[in-house]
């Protein structure tokens, strides 16, 4: 790797080494008194000095890759400023995160990398820059589990980038969808239901569930039932789900349409616990 | 999928029970309509052939070091073998008898048990897919990767009426010895407070064996590993060998180091013990150096603490001073004032536990239930996440959050790669 500032050098090369070759690796990090000093450090610089630090990251497959510790010391700075009461610093670390994670001169998984450590400290500020990035092939899993761990703000970005998503980010979406439910998304889940993807079938019935839209429960019922195999196992769970948001939200209607379909339809032997659950079910709903 | 180095342990067997009817098993949850599946004759063989409804239909998904051990666990049951998955199989997978995919095993009807000896990332996905499908899970320890994975075991296991069982059997052992009798009762009288018991559970738990590489350059998947359904729901990283066969251990994707390895193990006759199978500590502290993103590193001592005061403490003796804070205390029901200890031996002794066998005919609870094991393996992932965090955090046993620190909860449910989800 090559840093732009000698202080980062110096910083990094403070951190203990691992993986000595030929041996089992025991990666240990510093005394934690050590590192707070380092962290300390590198924070006082500022976002240029974090930017310097990003900037310097490399993958482990790249060729000019050294070793760990740029990253390590990263993940220790992320570490401390996710501690309650350090928000100014936070933000500025997360504002810088995300800004560099955007930045297309940078590698996708060093970018990848940004993403997985705003996990632990991004906040409602960088919900809309993640937003930008979940149109990306390459980022948008990462992009988008990390708005799903910010969660304020982030089905609003995750709906908003539904209607135009494609591919691998279309799924990734909806199953991200399932995770932080919105009414604003029931729309485009409903019509993923009809997909001709079975992944996003399955996916767009666990987000109508958690969401608790009652307008689903026929058409979530009319996919199962058409539905063999692990399709099958997997709307069902999501008509029970369903069910017993239902149930929890006062519509007891929809939960007992859902049960008495489910009980009348599950007839085959191999799905009778299905049917006596349902059963159950319904005795509670009286 | 990729192995699990055996474990030994005393009283991993689980006992007495005999083969189980097959027609009784499918009409499990109450009352249920009863089945009458027909298992193919060439599965039975020939010799000691068993008619199909006696037979229980058995599958084992994750075929490394500890599958087969897993497998046999089952053994009470009597389970003919129909099924073998493992994502190293692409080269040999018929989807008949063997497949890559665990998703085409669950499809099976004719499948009633499953044994689980994957690496633990998959554990919790594959078990609550398993009961969704109305069959019953054996699942290796340890039970989940993370602490919102416990919670959705343990509900897909109520939901669904199914039986699940941990692989580790530690508890069954406790729960046969007098003394301990004893102490789970005092404990959960709920008389002794504050608890002044002080648990120190000193080594075994593998922390140096079970460290990631830190510098692991990516290398060619095998042509016979399907690396995306390995990595499942975990970030996908490149491949590298040391992130497979047993060594994943090392690696929060997959694992949790040896703690998780190990705690299911040491841990599981200590929930039993000291009544805590339906609660979680409050405080957890931790004495280990600032964690690694990926890498699971070395640590010293974990302090956990319940609201009742009982304290449990894991002291690696791998790194940094040895844990002096407190020194080890029974509990007795000396503690108690006379007329408070005969009310305690007053208490029914607890049920006997169920072995997964006797669950599974008796449709009840099996000894290492689901939320048994779940509470178990929080004490790991509280554990694992105040040495990730590197300060001490406060927990809410009963909505499983952690308070006053929204970092440190986002690693209490992790979000999944698509398509997996709880």
């Amino acid at each position: 790797m090559a840093t732009s500032s000698p202080d980062l050098v110096a910083l990094i090369q403070q951190l203990p080494d691992a993986d000595t070759p030929g041996q089992a690796s025991k990666f240990t990090g510093p005394a934690p008194a050590d590192a707070e000093r380092l962290c300390r450090a590198l924070l006082e610089g500022g976002a240029e000095s974090v930017r310097g630090l990003i900037r310097s990251l490399r993958e482990p497959g790249h060729p000019e890759f050294r070793d760990f510790r740029a990253e390590y010391l990263l993940h220790c700075a992320v570490l401390q400023v996710g501690q309650p009461g350090r928000q100014a610093q936070r933000a500025l670390l997360a504002e810088t995160l995300v800004a560099e994670a955007a930045n297309a001169g940078l590698s996708k998984p060093v970018r990848r990398l940004l993403l997985r450590e705003l996990h632990m400290v991004g906040d409602e500020r960088v919900v809309p820059a993640l937003g930008a990035l979940l149109a990306d092939e390459d980022l948008c899993q990462d992009a988008a589990s990390t708005l799903v761990a910010i969660r304020t703000g982030a089905a609003e970005e995750l709906t908003a980038a539904l209607g135009r998503a494609r591919g691998k980010c279309r799924l990734v979406l909806i199953e991200s969808l399932g995770a932080v439910p919105s009414t604003e998304s029931a729309g485009a889940l409903s019509g993923a239901l009809g997909d001709g993807d079975p992944d996003i079938r399955m996916a767009a019935a666990w987000a109508l569930a958690r969401l608790g839209d009652a307008s689903a429960a026929e058409p979530m019922l009319r996919v199962a039932g058409g539905a063999s195999g692990y399709e099958r196992i997997k709307v069902t769970q999501a008509c029970l789900l369903l069910a017993e948001h239902s149930v929890a939200a006062g519509r007891k209607p929809v939960a007992a349409r859902i049960y008495q379909h489910l009980h009348d339809t599950r007839t085959d032997a191999t799905e009778g616990y299905v049917r006596e659950l349902a059963a159950q079910a319904l005795a509670t709903l009286k | 999928m990729p192995m699990k180095s055996a474990v030994g342990l005393s009283d991993r067997r689980v006992r007495g029970d005999h083969a189980y009817p097959r027609r009784r098993f499918l009409g499990a949850v109450g009352g249920a309509v009863v089945g009458f599946l027909i298992v193919p004759r060439h599965v039975l063989g020939g010799e000691g052939y068993t008619p199909p409804s006696e037979t229980v239909g058995g599958a084992l998904i994750g075929c490394g070091g500890r599958g087969e051990g897993t497998f046999q666990e089952m053994r009470d049951l009597k389970p003919v073998r129909l099924a073998s998955c493992d994502v190293r199989w692409l080269d040999r997978a018929d989807n008949r008898t063997t497949y890559t995919d665990f998703r085409r095993v669950l499809e099976r009807k004719d499948v009633d048990v499953v044994a689980i000896a994957t690496p633990p990332h998959w554990h919790a996905l594959i078990a609550i897919a398993a009961m969704e499908a109305g069959k019953d899970v054996l699942c290796e320890k340890p039970m989940t990767r993370f602490i919102a994975e416990g919670r959705a075991v343990a509900a897909a296991e109520k939901r669904y009426g199914r039986i699940f069982q941990i692989g580790t059997f530690g508890r069954f052992g406790a729960s046969r010895n007098p003394s301990h009798v004893l102490t789970r009762k005092l404990m959960r009288s709920g008389l002794l407070k504050p608890c002044p018991g002080v648990v120190i559970h000193r080594g075994g738990l593998k922390v140096k064996e079970w460290s990631g590489l830190v510098n692991a350059k990516p290398q060619p998947v095998p042509r016979q590993l399907d690396w995306d359904l390995y990595v499942g729901p975990s970030p996908m990283k490149p491949y590298h060998p040391h992130r497979v066969g047993g060594t994943h251990r090392g690696y929060w994707d997959y694992e949790g180091g040896g703690l998780a390895d190990m705690g299911q193990h040491a841990l599981d006759p200590f929930t039993w013990i000291y009544g805590k199978d339906d609660t979680a500590p409050v405080e957890i502290e931790a004495h280990a150096p600032p964690a690694h993103h990926e890498v699971c590193g070395m640590w010293g001592w974990v302090e956990l603490k319940y609201a009742d005061g009982l304290t449990l403490v894991l002291d690696s003796g791998e790194w940094g001073e040895s844990y002096e804070r407190k020194k080890p205390r029974g509990v007795s029901i000396e503690d108690l004032p006379t007329e408070a200890r005969a009310q305690v031996r007053a208490l029914p002794d607890p049920e006997p536990l169920r072995s997964f066998a006797e669950a599974v005919r008796t449709r009840k609870p099996a000894g290492g239930n689901a939320e048994a094991a779940h509470r178990t393996a929080c004490l790991m992932h509280l554990a694992n996440l105040a040495i990730r965090v590197g300060r001490k955090i406060r927990f809410d046993p009963v909505r499983e959050v952690v308070i006053g620190d929204e970092a440190a909860h986002r690693w209490v449910d992790q979000p999944m790669r698509a398509p997996w989800h709880l």
